[in-house]
């Protein structure tokens, strides 16, 4: 495939996180040229600097620097994996502003530098189930997905062997099927005490390892996990997948890859003869230099709400109100996973530890409503968790001296966390939009966010604690910590979806089965904007088998000349 | 700390901010210059008033087999909170707190605290603990109203931080372990083993209000 002499790249992917990376490493695997953009700066192993390194030699001992982060990072330091060993993986606020309704606001977390919020993010990665591409279907909540659970099955078995996941294989579940494991991490005492109790008192819930993108066993030169615990300041092993550490060094291997970072994507020019994206504008973020680019065919990945920002400003005569979209669903049906905590402390095993913090949490998967309607809510809920033994930062010790030092010295009890990730469903109103006015420092219009739980999330709320809560008390929990009763903001299960959806109509829809543009034949969105629904799994995996799928599917196109 | 003095000594060229600052309220001189003002360090506690964090830090994390909060550096740590961490309530509230602490101790013994015998310190200390403690007075994570987190029980949080995160306390204290290699689920606790030191969280939810 030879690339026609008006073209810079045979491919333009516009973001390097999870779903660019494997546009770009798929894309180059297939023979083609391609430019891969990033808006922040380069990253490299060696830019670890927070990994393995004691709480001393820190300035605030991980404290963090409160002042800094109030003015730099008020909403960035709301995100849990925010902190002093991996604050530099952030984008500073103040210098990346937008707009949040403040009656329904929507934080907006994010990492621009190569990798993206690869480097942060929670590995969990369990496949969607049968069930979760056809809900939208069956009850009429958001328009129906363009594919079923068998058109990306066997792209989770490609992305899975490739970035490595371990996770249990004996439990089969409608709603995160068994994929293509390395073994499993082991569940510790606790944990396994609690999975047993659920057991019993809850004949067929299976609380069990979750399904991660962290190796226990090499893999393409990445080595097994070696237990340090907290990914997010980076991995110098590249045991966790990554860009950096997996499809980056693939898509480099093939000689094919040129990326070209320091560079904000301004938007995409339209050429209305051919129907398709004729240029990609760029500015360097540093000196503000112009470019642009011109490609066959251009993925964009920017993540859900970069990706929707960037379209929304690619206006045209014939599409005035963003690329692409004639539909006007560019920028609606904003989701996230509603993510909250329930806690309680499990008596006994007082002599039982662990040794190694492991960095993969356990999981239960969703439990109601699979085949018949069994709760008083639509969808549901699945639970992410884990136990562990307090320390001295866990623990409330009155008194002082010597009595309270050797009573630090010793473990405190075990407690069990779920962290329960609730479905959302698709509301039109919650939206994006470009501010007419306000404009960022590199002088394009910054995007206005409006976000809000609906009725269903929050009886799907209420519903889960008390189900949580029933779950602990089977272990025999005390000290049972609820949730807050205000719902936290949107934004922050760092899961936002939608916003440019697939399906089946172009009137309903942005992308069609193949996330490809309805309006602009070489346009591919396969990021958290492409989702239609955003189920209860996490969603990366599923980014990741969308964007292998997309990307074949591009290539087969151009092979044929349909494109 | 930095005395005074010192920044007058010869080798030194030039005053920065902090030590203007310190002259500037040792000689009873308004701070009106904004940019100053603005940048206006932490009350910075005097050479008197760093001992009594010493030995109260050390009252409540004592030397036993293993060093105490003053072998950790628990004091030089509380003045950097103080200066770069608390808000500027936050440290008033502080500092007051830590003033009424002297005067109590002056009032009840009619001496100094620096000047009580060890037993005396640990009474006195330990029991405004108590008193706090079982008032649960503390607003911490509320974020209402103005700080008034007691004095002792500020010192507690700082000096518990300051020494779990040090290195005598992480890992002579107490055991890290920074990469196992290999997860053992369900390890055996035997006689005498300590617990691992580190903080689960990314970022550790202190308070100082």
């Amino acid at each position: 495939m030879t690339r026609g002499a008006d073209h810079d790249f045979d491919a333009i992917v516009i973001g390097s996180g999870i779903s660019g990376g494997w546009a770009a490493k798929e894309l180059t695997e297939q023979g083609l040229k391609v430019l891969l953009l990033e808006r922040g700066r380069s990253i490299t192993p060696a830019d670890y600097i927070g990994e393995h390194k004691p709480a001393w030699q820190f300035p605030f001992r991980q404290l963090g620097d409160r002042k800094r982060y109030e003015r730099d990072y008020p909403i960035q330091s709301t995100c849990y994996a925010f902190g002093e060993p991996t604050e530099q993986f952030w984008i500073k606020d103040a210098e990346h502003p937008y707009g949040q309704d403040p009656a329904r606001p929507f934080s907006w977390i994010r990492g621009n530098h190569l990798g993206g919020k690869s480097l942060m993010w929670g590995r969990c990665t369990p496949r969607w189930g049968p069930i979760n591409f056809e809900e939208n279907k069956r009850d009429g909540h958001g328009i129906d997905w363009p594919i079923r659970y068998d058109d990306i099955r066997p792209w989770y078995d490609h992305v899975e062997e490739f970035i490595g996941v371990s996770g249990q294989t004996e439990y089969d579940s409608p709603t995160a099927p068994v994929g293509r494991f390395q073994p499993g991490m082991l569940m510790n005492a606790c944990e396994t005490f609690v999975a047993d109790r659920i057991r019993e008192k809850f004949p067929g819930r299976h609380l069990t390892i979750a399904p991660s993108a962290i190796l226990t066993k090499e893999l393409h030169g990445r080595l097994p996990c070696h237990y340090c615990g907290p990914c997010e300041r980076g991995c110098s092993t590249g045991s966790y997948f990554s860009s950096i550490s997996s499809t980056l060094p693939a898509a480099r291997a093939t000689g094919n890859l040129t990326v070209v970072t320091d560079s904000v994507v301004v938007g995409l020019d339209y050429d209305p003869k051919s129907r398709k994206v004729a240029g990609v504008r760029t500015l360097d973020q540093n000196t503000r230099a112009g470019k642009r680019y011109t490609a066959r065919i251009v993925f964009l990945n920017a993540s859900t709400l970069g990706t929707t920002q960037i379209l929304l400003n690619s206006t045209s005569e014939t599409f005035p109100n963003g690329l692409g979209n004639r539909s006007g669903v560019l920028g609606h049906y904003l989701m996230d996973h509603l993510y909250l905590n329930v806690s309680g402390v499990i008596p006994g095993m007082l002599d039982k530890y662990t040794i190694g913090n492991r960095p993969a949490g356990v999981w239960m998967p969703r439990n109601h409503n699979i085949g018949e309607q069994n709760a008083p809510f639509l969808r549901g809920f699945s639970y992410e968790g884990g136990a562990s033994r307090a320390n001295w930062t866990g623990v409330s010790v009155s008194g002082h001296g010597a009595a309270l030092k050797q009573r630090l010295r010793e473990y405190g009890p075990w407690t069990f966390s779920f962290y329960p990730f609730l479905e959302c469903l698709p509301y039109r109103d919650n939206r994006l939009t470009l501010d007419p006015v306000r404009k960022d420092k590199l002088g394009l219009p910054i995007l206005n966010t409006r976000f809000e739980w609906g009725k269903n999330e929050r009886a799907i709320a209420e519903f889960m604690f008390n189900d949580a809560t029933a779950m602990l008390k089977a272990a025999g929990a005390t000290d049972i910590v609820p949730p807050p009763e205000e719902l936290p903001a949107g934004g922050l299960g760092i899961h936002e979806m939608g916003t440019a959806r697939m399906g089946r109509d172009p009137a309903t829809s942005f992308l069609n089965a193949h996330n490809q543009s309805h309006e602009v034949a070489n346009l591919f969105v396969t990021d958290g904007a492409c989702m239609t629904s955003t189920a209860a799994q996490n969603p990366s995996l599923t980014y990741m088998a969308l964007t292998a799928r997309a990307a074949n599917y591009a290539v087969q196109q151009m092979k044929s000349d349909a494109l | 700390m930095k005395r005074v003095g010192e920044s007058l000594m010869p080798g030194r060229h030039s005053l920065d901010r902090r030590d203007f600052l310190q002259l500037a309220t040792m000689f009873g001189l308004s701070l009106t210059v904004p940019s100053l003002a603005a940048k206006a360090p932490a009350a910075p506690l005097t050479a008197d008033e760093l001992i009594l964090i010493g030995e109260v830090s050390e009252l409540i994390i004592p030397t036993t087999d293993t060093g105490g909060a003053l072998a950790a550096g628990v004091p030089e740590f509380v003045k950097m909170m103080l200066s770069d961490w608390f808000s500027d309530a936050e440290r008033k509230n502080f500092i007051s707190g830590m003033h009424e602490f002297s005067a109590g101790a002056s009032k009840k013994y009619g001496k100094k605290f620096g000047e009580l015998s060890a037993s005396q310190k640990d009474q006195y200390f330990g029991e405004l603990l108590a008193m706090a403690e079982a008032a649960q007075t503390s607003t911490s994570g509320t974020g209402a109203g103005a700080p008034r987190t007691p004095f002792v029980v500020l010192m507690k949080r700082l000096t518990i931080f300051g020494y779990y995160t040090s290195e005598l306390g992480a890992t002579i204290e107490l055991h890290q372990q920074i990469a196992s290699e290999q997860y053992v689920p369900a390890a055996v606790i035997k006689p005498g083993d300590r617990a691992d030191s580190g903080i689960l969280s990314a970022m550790y939810p202190f308070s100082a209000s």
